[in-house]
């Protein structure tokens, strides 16, 4: 191995770490933005449990809300990635089933999407 | 080509491709779409230090399209092209600068297979959310990237000297 190999790897982590401590502060949302194609469909209550099927014409997902978490668990995507990543409730926290074109976005408030989207 | 040529070429897409199968049994331990570990990597970089750039990306294309119509789909197809394009072209630019040993070839090919990735599903998505999940693979990265890395430096003088024979 050569010196510059270890710079590599120190810089690969000092760019990577500081992310992923910030976001580990990010605070539990409220609120979900289900996109697909990128469009807003729905924006889902994190606060009602429910249980959620979406259908698009890639196929469907069906969505569990929990104890303030959302999750996959049921889809007719050929990998069920989205399945396999579980429930997520942190802000920014995402699900993608990216067969489907099909994004989940942990968003903290309603009202602050929309100003922020407008 | 010669007949010792195409054996081990054939041998190295085998290899590549039975170790692309066996990352799809295994639970994705990072939680990312698609996220793989890569480490049939070592195989495309051991073959691009035996034989040539030429020879990797034909053993490279060869398990793409092999893993894609064995155990994947279309899909899975065009998303490790996406990946397979980037890394391979920056592994090309690395390694021919000398700067490197294997191990930050491999370590650059793993980020940019990532970055490629990343940057088809957002597309895809039309959306950037997915970005969120970049600083977590990069960190992988640096795992996965240095065991493929490691491997070229252990196995290609001794695969050097079977040839030799």
């Amino acid at each position: 191995m050569k010196k510059n190999d270890f710079l590599l790897i120190i810089i690969i982590a000092l760019i990577s770490i500081p992310l992923i401590v910030l976001f580990l502060f990010n605070r539990e949302g409220n609120y979900a933005l289900v996109k697909v194609d990128g469009v807003q469909k729905r924006i889902i209550d994190l606060n009602k449990d429910d249980t959620i099927r979406f259908e698009t014409e890639y196929g469907y997902n069906i969505i569990e809300v929990k104890d303030g978490k959302i999750g996959i668990i049921e889809a007719d995507c050929p990998n069920h990635d989205c399945i396999n990543k579980g429930f997520v409730k942190r802000n920014n926290e995402s699900i993608i089933c990216l067969p489907h074109h099909f994004e989940i976005t942990v968003i903290s408030d309603n009202e602050e999407y929309d100003a922020f989207s407008r | 080509m010669k007949a010792k040529k195409i054996t081990f070429l054939g041998l190295f897409t085998a290899v590549a491709l039975v170790v692309s199968f066996l990352e799809t049994l295994i639970p994705n331990i990072v939680p990312i779409p698609g996220f793989k570990l890569g480490l049939a990597n070592f195989a495309i970089l051991l073959v691009m230090y035996l034989y040539g750039f030429k020879e990797a990306v034909i053993v490279d294309f060869l398990r793409i399209v092999l893993a894609a119509v064995l155990f994947g789909s279309l899909f899975s197809f065009f998303y490790a092209l996406s990946g397979a394009v980037l890394a391979l072209t920056i592994e090309i630019i690395i390694k021919k600068s000398n700067k490197f040993s294997p191990v930050g070839v491999s370590l650059f090919g793993a980020v940019f297979h990532n970055l490629g990735q990343f940057i088809l599903a957002s597309f895809i998505l039309k959306s950037f959310g997915i970005m969120y999940y970049l600083p977590l693979t990069l960190l992988f990265c640096i795992l996965t990237g240095s065991i493929n890395g490691y491997l070229v430096i252990l196995l290609k003088d001794r695969i050097k000297n079977i040839n030799k024979n």
